[in-house]
């Protein structure tokens, strides 16, 4: 297969690419806890350009789904647990998360 | 109840959809006796998704979140990964000749496919599954007041009228004349393939192990917001997102090409042979 080796390598490249970026940078905690009434805190607030891992415990007896479309990121949190999501590089302005199963709780990640 | 129909529709509408996909293509190719191939995956897929849910709940969670989403990650790749073998394949095999040759590739080629739709039904449902589940599960818990057989039927009847909603979208299909019909569940296919995979980078930046090297690359809400009809639709079959980032445009960038051409050059050999063989009874 003469002509994907080089697709082939060039998706491996950019996988090690991939890979190597998240080596080097470092992180910051944000706690995001979601509880009967809502996200607590509402809002969070970051810097630009920041990786953040944001901690998501689940304090209902539920199952959630953290979503945001301005993030681009949704995963299940069971219920008593906490799950890391990473989000990095980005740009000031505000982004809006939910949880999928309970539309009516929302909250926002600032960043500045 | 009516919340938990609708929340279990909108989850379901996904593998569906894809399941759908499968389906109405092995249907209208006259491989009836393939499509036990793809219920297999997704029936496969949903007592798989059970038995994680199952673990990753509860005070006895056996599995972690950030394992049971590794995993999820893992199916979506292997399901992209089987599914290009077998293009790849096919466009490999498809300029073979002679009799017996030609027959037993003919049947490993069949196999080979139907495994390769299998696994992409196996990883649509597995994912949707798990969240089913343990959303579910969880309705359960929460709903002290009404009795979870009734919650558990309003969650299994909006699965099934996700399962309706696929059939008629697909109904829409049958309308096509044969040509166009293959061109166009073809490329849905291919586009099925890579949204998966958009969805397993997507989830392997999320957990950190990935860098999306650009957070979003462009941002096209103005022309199609994620939350509208015609979004979650894209979303669910082809892994629409209105603010992707880098490397889930890359990954997508590298793959249709190489993968639709390689389905190209499978198709373009396969029909070329056909002529010179001479005619046959249908397999």
């Amino acid at each position: 297969m003469p002509r994907l080796l080089p697709v082939a390598a060039l998706a491996l490249a950019l996988g090690l690419l991939a890979l190597a970026a998240t080596a080097r940078a470092e992180e910051r905690a944000v706690p995001v806890a979601v509880a009967e009434h809502g996200f607590a805190p509402a809002e969070v607030e970051a810097v630009a350009g920041e990786r953040l891992r944001l901690e998501v415990t689940n304090r209902t007896a539920a199952a959630i789904e953290f979503e945001s479309f301005e993030l681009n990121r949704e995963r299940v949190v069971p219920p008593g647990q906490t799950v890391a999501v990473y989000v990095s590089g980005l740009s000031p302005g505000r982004y809006e998360f939910f949880d999928d199963f309970h539309q009516e709780r929302r909250g926002a990640l600032v960043v500045k | 109840m009516i919340e938990t129909l609708l929340i279990m529709w909108r989850e379901s509408l996904e593998a569906a959809l894809i399941v759908g996909v499968l389906l109405t293509y092995l249907a209208r190719s006259g491989e009836r006796a393939g499509m036990r191939y793809v219920w297999a995956g997704a029936l496969g897929a949903v007592l798989a998704a059970l038995a994680v849910g199952v673990a990753s709940n509860g005070a006895a969670a056996r599995l972690g979140p950030d394992a049971q989403e590794v995993l999820q990650a893992g199916v979506l790749l292997l399901a992209v990964g089987v599914l290009s073998w077998m293009v790849v394949w096919m466009h490999r095999n498809a300029r073979q000749l002679g009799g017996d040759l030609r027959r037993r590739a003919d049947r490993a080629l069949a196999t080979g496919r139907l495994v390769g739709l299998a696994a992409v039904a196996f990883a649509a449902v597995f994912r949707e599954g798990v969240e089913a589940v343990l959303f579910l599960w969880g309705v359960v818990v929460q709903r002290a007041d009404a009795s979870p057989a009734a919650l558990l039927a309003a969650g299994v009847a909006g699965a099934g009228l996700a399962a309706a909603t696929a059939w008629l979208f697909f109904r829409g299909f049958a309308f096509l004349d044969l040509q166009t019909f293959f061109r166009v569940t073809g490329v849905l296919l291919l586009l099925v393939a890579a949204g998966l995979l958009t969805a397993a980078v997507n989830k392997l930046i999320g957990l950190g192990y990935l860098s999306p090297i650009e957070p979003q690359v462009w941002n096209s809400a103005w022309l199609l917001r994620d939350d509208s009809l015609l979004g979650a639709l894209l979303n669910a079959l082809v892994g629409y997102r209105s603010r992707p980032s880098l490397l889930e445009v890359l990954a997508v960038g590298l793959y249709l090409p190489a993968m639709g051409w390689a389905l190209h050059r499978a198709d373009v050999a396969t029909r070329g042979s056909a002529r010179r063989r001479p005619a046959r009874s249908a397999a």
